[in-house]
């Protein structure tokens, strides 16, 4: 085992795996920059893989640059992937085109962080919700309308209001509830609730969490807020620089962080008591992430990393299952990588 | 207050916008107090008014916003009734400012050492320039930005985002101020780089001993780092008290509620006890209690009228009709 594996053992045996959700496989996704006279590549997502499953949210968690939104992107194809593979629903979409992607749109939404800037603000939210409907020449009617707002927990008093006329929380419900309108699988979810409020931040957290439990949708859940993803998420892929450096369950990627990355991300979460301000020994990242442009041959994080040695700053370790780990992990320090990659429990 | 010789003391402070007869009350009595080398957390969501609270320390409330009533009491002045000039005096020299972004602080045309060197110069012109420089890749290094000679003479588009926010902090400290108000200072920032900017603030406390009053909505950073706390709801205080009492006996419902509805790593999976309802708006304020609407204790008492900040405890006080519960002291 050198390298990452060809063929995609991650959720063959897997219980609900014969029917992934969302399938990506090695994506890769460039951008040609130019710094003054030099033209070269930024990497903005580099090898990674993951699946999800009916009813199941999986997290990319990460600093701002290593690449969780472009993921994002990719995967609703607002980008086209460089490489690799994205199957929605057993359908390659990786190159499809914009009219191949409009009768599978109904399958898979993305939700914005910003819930002012993705509605405009001329329209009802009657108008809004009801607009993938009309856009797909669906049948809708207010009872329609005011049944999806109902999901979110809005009354139909609001059908008639314009977005300057609600709250943060309110208007998150609603492009949560145009989301839903043409009964997707996948929703997209790139930092939805990170705008809000504090009180309002968890009625939206249980309202995502309400619907997934109802409609059984699977998740795509782009955060950097560690404590938003252990409460909603089932699995999490940690990234670091365009790549998933560590993936696993809440549980194991949380609770026993294995890369080094992801345990000073761990470790830098503020303490929820003042009580325990000192107890714990903190880990702390020296300097920022390098520039995806720029980017260090061998392990990514090693300029950073407290116990680098010589080897990783030649040798890129892969995300795979090593001997000191129950969960894949791309640190060549965690231990020699254990059979072909663990397909990863759901 | 409470706290022996307060250095900052803002008592019954009213904030109005709008018609002179018909105003939004934006900031509504309040009462806060900051001890010498003391770090006190002002938490409080979009729109509870904590930065206008702030903003009226420093003479730099938004125009069309103006002060009605209070003092904002700083070593025995009042600065509410304190002249331009004075204020540009306190601004950077005794009090300085850190912001959320630090495009509000950082000149884009001017190299990041001479924001430093101006405050500098500002405070003290007897200075030389010379000097100032000195000093500015002293106060740059003392921050953590590396290789401060050559970095100081670099424009801020130069910089990262942690590294412009390093910066700032160091332009804050320069004149070696007695108080830095820390508005939202790392809710822009990676988590690990959060971590960076609250050593930094705590350093200047204990270095310096620097009082700090830390904006923010996140409570987490209050519990990181704060010794006492202050929660806003509305335009007032509804609680106020020592951080580790704050956390352990919360007694405004609005302060459990906070506290109960924060995801964090134990509360896999369930159901997070989320507050009803949303926050008003200044304009639209219900009468009584501002979060009567909410709350899941309100009896009549709260619907018609506005309960004043009351001693729970030892150094702790909320604002609320319903009795405290059993073991509080009264």
């Amino acid at each position: 085992m050198t390298s990452l594996p060809d063929s995609p053992p991650r959720g063959v045996d897997q219980a609900p795996a014969s029917d992934p959700v969302l399938r990506v496989e090695r994506l890769r996704k460039t951008f040609p920059v130019s710094l003054g006279r030099r033209r070269t590549t930024l990497h903005a997502v580099d090898e990674v893989s993951f699946t999800i499953s009916r009813g199941e949210t999986y997290a990319l968690v990460g600093e701002s640059g290593c690449g969780k939104s472009s993921v994002a992107r990719c995967v609703t194809r607002l980008h086209e992937p460089t490489d690799g593979l994205v199957e929605v629903l057993g359908t390659d979409v990786t190159h499809l085109s914009r009219r191949e992607l409009r009768p599978l749109r109904p399958g898979f939404q993305l939700v914005f962080q910003d819930p002012f800037s993705s509605l405009d603000p001329s329209h009802t939210v009657a108008a809004l919700v009801s607009e993938p409907l009309r856009v797909q020449r669906r049948p809708h009617d207010r009872d329609l309308v005011a049944g999806l707002l109902a999901e979110v927990g809005l009354g139909p008093e609001l059908l008639k209001r314009r977005p300057h006329e609600l709250s943060g929380g309110q208007r998150q419900r609603v492009v949560i509830a145009r989301s839903l309108a043409l009964g997707p699988d996948l929703l997209v979810l790139d930092e939805p609730v990170a705008a809000l409020d504090a009180s309002v931040q968890a009625q939206v957290i249980n309202v995502l969490r309400d619907l997934q439990r109802r409609r059984g949708l699977a998740y795509l859940f782009i955060s950097h807020d560690l404590g938003v993803v252990a409460n909603l998420a089932d699995r999490i892929g940690v990234m670091y620089l365009g790549r998933i450096v560590e993936e696993g369950t809440v549980e194991e990627v949380l609770g026993a962080p294995q890369h080094p990355y992801t345990q000073a991300l761990v470790s830098a979460i503020p303490v929820s008591d003042p009580a325990q301000r000192d107890s714990s020994a903190r880990i702390r990242l020296q300097g920022e992430p390098p520039s995806p442009i720029d980017r260090p041959t061998g392990c990514s994080f090693a300029p950073r990393c407290w116990l680098a040695e010589d080897r990783c700053r030649t040798e890129t370790p892969a995300l795979v299952r090593r001997a000191g780990t129950d969960h894949p992990v791309a640190c060549l320090l965690t231990g020699d990588p254990v059979g072909a990659g663990r397909p990863v429990a759901g | 207050m409470t706290s022996p010789d307060p250095l900052l003391e803002i008592t019954g402070l009213r904030l109005e916008a709008g018609a002179a007869d018909a105003p939004a009350r934006l900031v509504d009595g309040v009462d806060l107090a900051v001890a010498p080398g003391e770090v006190v957390g002002l938490v409080g969501e979009s729109g509870s008014g904590k930065s206008l609270t702030m903003r009226s320390v420093l003479g730099l409330l938004p125009s069309g916003v103006r002060a009605s009533g209070g003092r904002v009491g700083w070593d025995g002045e009042d600065l509410l009734a304190a002249s331009e000039p004075r204020l540009r005096e306190v601004r950077g020299g005794e009090i300085g400012m850190v912001y959320q972004d630090p495009s509000q602080a950082l000149d884009p045309l001017m190299r990041v050492g001479d924001h430093i060197v101006e405050t500098l110069r500002l405070h003290d012109p007897r200075l030389s320039r010379r000097a100032a420089r000195e000093r500015a890749v002293e106060a740059l290094a003392a921050v953590g930005v590396p290789d401060p000679a050559r970095r100081s003479r670099q424009y801020p588009h130069e910089f990262s985002g942690g590294m412009k926010q390093r910066a700032m902090i160091a332009v804050a400290l320069a004149n070696r101020p007695r108080l830095v108000i820390a508005d939202e200072p790392t809710t822009a920032l990676d988590v690990t780089i959060q971590a960076q900017v609250l050593d930094l603030l705590r350093t200047a406390r204990d270095e310096l001993g620097t009082a700090v009053v830390l904006i923010t909505h996140d409570l987490g950073l209050v519990a990181e780092i704060a010794d006492r706390v202050a929660v806003m709801y509305a335009g007032s205080v509804v609680e106020v008290g020592p951080v580790g009492e704050l956390f352990s006996d919360p007694q405004h419902p609005y302060t459990r509620g906070l506290l109960a509805s924060r995801p964090h790593l134990a509360a896999r999976g369930a159901a997070l006890p989320a507050i009803a309802g949303q926050p008003p708006l200044p304009t639209g304020r219900p009468p009584g209690c501002a979060f009567h609407p909410r709350c899941p204790l309100a009896g009549d008492l709260c619907v018609t009228d506005a309960p004043l900040l009351e001693l729970r405890g030892p150094d702790h006080r909320t604002a609320c009709h319903v009795p405290a519960p059993e073991g509080a002291l009264r």
